[in-house]
């Protein structure tokens, strides 16, 4: 083990020591399944913000942003812009129709708009969802940990997957709102650290720089080096399809996705469930300055030829303890957004599986010990699915646009007056038919005759129509949705 | 080529639309501050309004 790499475990295993610790300190707000599934409803805006905006800066955002810096230029700066834009559209037009009934799972409301079959299928979908996004979530953690300490990538990802599977057992979304104001605050001092030390110290070392620092230092390297700085720069350097594909895949990704949203069930009040995405969103916003120009002195200093390597490799060409730092931001990013989706899934799993359906009738004590079990359920899952089949994950990754589907119901619910539940119901049937097919080219390879769009997409422009048609087609009768569930307190006011 | 102080166009977006979205949260701010504390009531979505107004409950939970 060399010593950057040492360095790495050390700060490492200080940060896992300290996210412990906050773990622990959260376990002694829960007395009840509430504090466990939605912190007892007495998150501030902070907490919420936070929470929310640490979910969101995954992989994508930080090493996915990095990578198409370097290859395409900085117009990757609207990744960050049209995830805002998804956050803030939440907190404008949902967060309160949420935050009003006091639902702790997106499928609850779906029974509270629609009916009992369309909650069913919504919960049972979104479980699966959520445990196979879990383990690709684990695996890419694996593959961060692999290169910071030179370890294999299995024992990587089992370790990851038990590390999160413990803090978030300890107190549920307590635990995650404690470790999101820490990972954001690592997030907030590693990357623009690191950033600030590349523009300050090496970009003037670079050939061709004239001694510059910053951009303009960049700027001429790029140019000496036969990269056109006008393109690179240019906040137009995508193509508009990239740009849109940006804003609709940031718009969908958001609004009904419990893993993001859940905080906002958890705030103190239906005010702070609405201001906090814009807080939010105004947190996530600055993430492409930093990461994306990274990218952009890895290729033009020619660290690599590895796009997707460009922020690590940038990492440890900068003095080890502020590259340690900023490795640790991504590490943070990531994990953060690995909690909150093993903790959608073992949410659903105990609260909407089993409390609501399967055993409806269970006392909170029963459901808190069901909340841990759960979250265990899908650590175990996530721990085994890391070793043993990656590669069909990959493939597996389409199941998550079931949120897309689930936002297309949400919003018809809320703002469509003749939104019907069987609309509901066989939009969720059709869009997941449809995205398996498109996904795996059955029979044939739809892509091309749909623009190459992705596969959420597509999900959507199936789905939409369907909702329309049907509730266009079935009427709303007083016999429509009287199925009552099959555990309920009293009438919703 | 350039003076020392170059500022790359991509920034004026990025920091334009970071500082748009400031003013925007203090605005947002002020505006749900000034609401009253049951003006939640009145956010009614549509698919419930419509069961109520056949006559069929929902439960909670």
């Amino acid at each position: 083990m060399g010593e950057i790499q040492l360095i790495h475990l050390t700060v490492i295993v200080v940060v896992i020591a300290i996210i412990f610790l906050f773990g622990l300190f959260a376990s002694r707000r829960i007395k009840r399944s509430e504090d466990m599934l939605v912190s007892g409803r007495a998150l501030g805006l902070f907490f919420v913000a936070c929470s929310l905006s640490a979910e969101y800066m995954g992989g994508l955002g930080t090493i996915g942003v990095s990578e198409r810096a370097f290859n395409e230029g900085m117009g990757v700066i609207w990744y960050h812009i049209a995830a805002s834009t998804g956050i803030l559209l939440f907190g404008l037009l949902f967060a309160h129709y949420y935050r009003k009934y006091g639902i702790q799972t997106i499928p609850e409301y779906l029974y509270y708009l629609f009916d009992i079959k369309t909650w069913k299928v919504n919960a049972l979908l979104n479980f699966i969802a959520y445990t196979f996004f879990t383990v690709i979530e684990v695996v890419a953690l694996g593959s961060i940990l692999a290169g910071l300490t030179g370890f294999p990538i299995k024992a990587c990802s089992v370790g990851a997957a038990i590390f999160i599977t413990l803090y978030v057992l300890a107190a549920g979304m307590w635990s995650i709102a404690y470790v999101s104001m820490f990972y954001m605050a690592l997030i907030y001092l590693g990357l623009p650290l690191a950033f600030f030390y590349i523009m300050k110290f090496r970009i003037p070392e670079l050939v061709g720089s004239g001694g510059f620092a910053g951009f303009t230092g960049l700027a001429q390297a790029m140019t000496h080096n036969g990269l056109d700085p006008d393109f690179f720069f240019s906040p137009f350097s995508l193509s508009p399809m990239v740009v849109i594909g940006f804003f609709v895949g940031g718009i969908l990704a958001v609004p009904a996705a419990q893993a993001t949203v859940n905080y906002a069930f958890g705030a103190r009040n239906w005010k702070i469930a609405r201001l906090a995405p814009i807080l939010a969103a105004f947190l996530i916003l600055p993430l492409s300055i930093w990461t994306g120009t990274m990218g952009l002195y890895a290729k033009t200093a020619a660290l690599t030829g590895e796009p997707k390597l460009a922020l690590i490799t940038v990492l440890t060409h900068i003095p080890p303890w502020i590259g340690a730092i900023g490795a640790l931001a991504i590490f943070a990013a990531i994990l953060s957004t690995a909690d909150s989706i093993l903790f959608a899934a073992g949410s659903i799993l105990a609260k909407d599986l089993f409390q609501r359906w399967l055993v409806p009738h269970a006392d909170d004590r029963t459901l808190l010990r069901w909340t841990r079990i759960s979250i265990v359920v899908v650590g175990c899952v996530a721990t085994i699915g890391a070793t043993t089949v990656p590669e069909l994950l990959k493939q597996a990754y389409f199941v998550y646009t079931l949120r897309a589907v689930t936002l297309v119901c949400v919003f018809f619910g809320i703002y469509y007056r003749r939104a019907h539940p069987d609309a509901a119901f066989w939009s969720i049937i059709v869009g997941f038919i449809a995205a398996t097919l498109y996904q795996f080219n059955i029979p044939i390879d739809y892509k091309p005759y749909f623009w190459n769009v992705h596969v959420s997409i597509f999900t959507v422009m199936i789905a939409v129509p369907v909702f329309l048609v049907v509730s266009f087609v079935r009427k709303w009768t007083p016999e429509t949705a009287v199925e009552v569930p099959p555990l309920y307190s009293e009438e919703l006011k | 080529m350039m003076n020392g102080d170059y500022f790359p166009p991509f920034l004026y977006f990025s920091l334009g639309a970071w500082l748009f979205l400031f003013i925007f949260f203090i605005a947002f701010c002020i505006y749900l501050a000034r609401l009253p504390d049951d003006k939640i009531l009145q956010y009614k979505a549509k698919a419930i309004e419509t069961k109520k107004k056949l006559g069929i409950k929902i439960f909670k939970f």
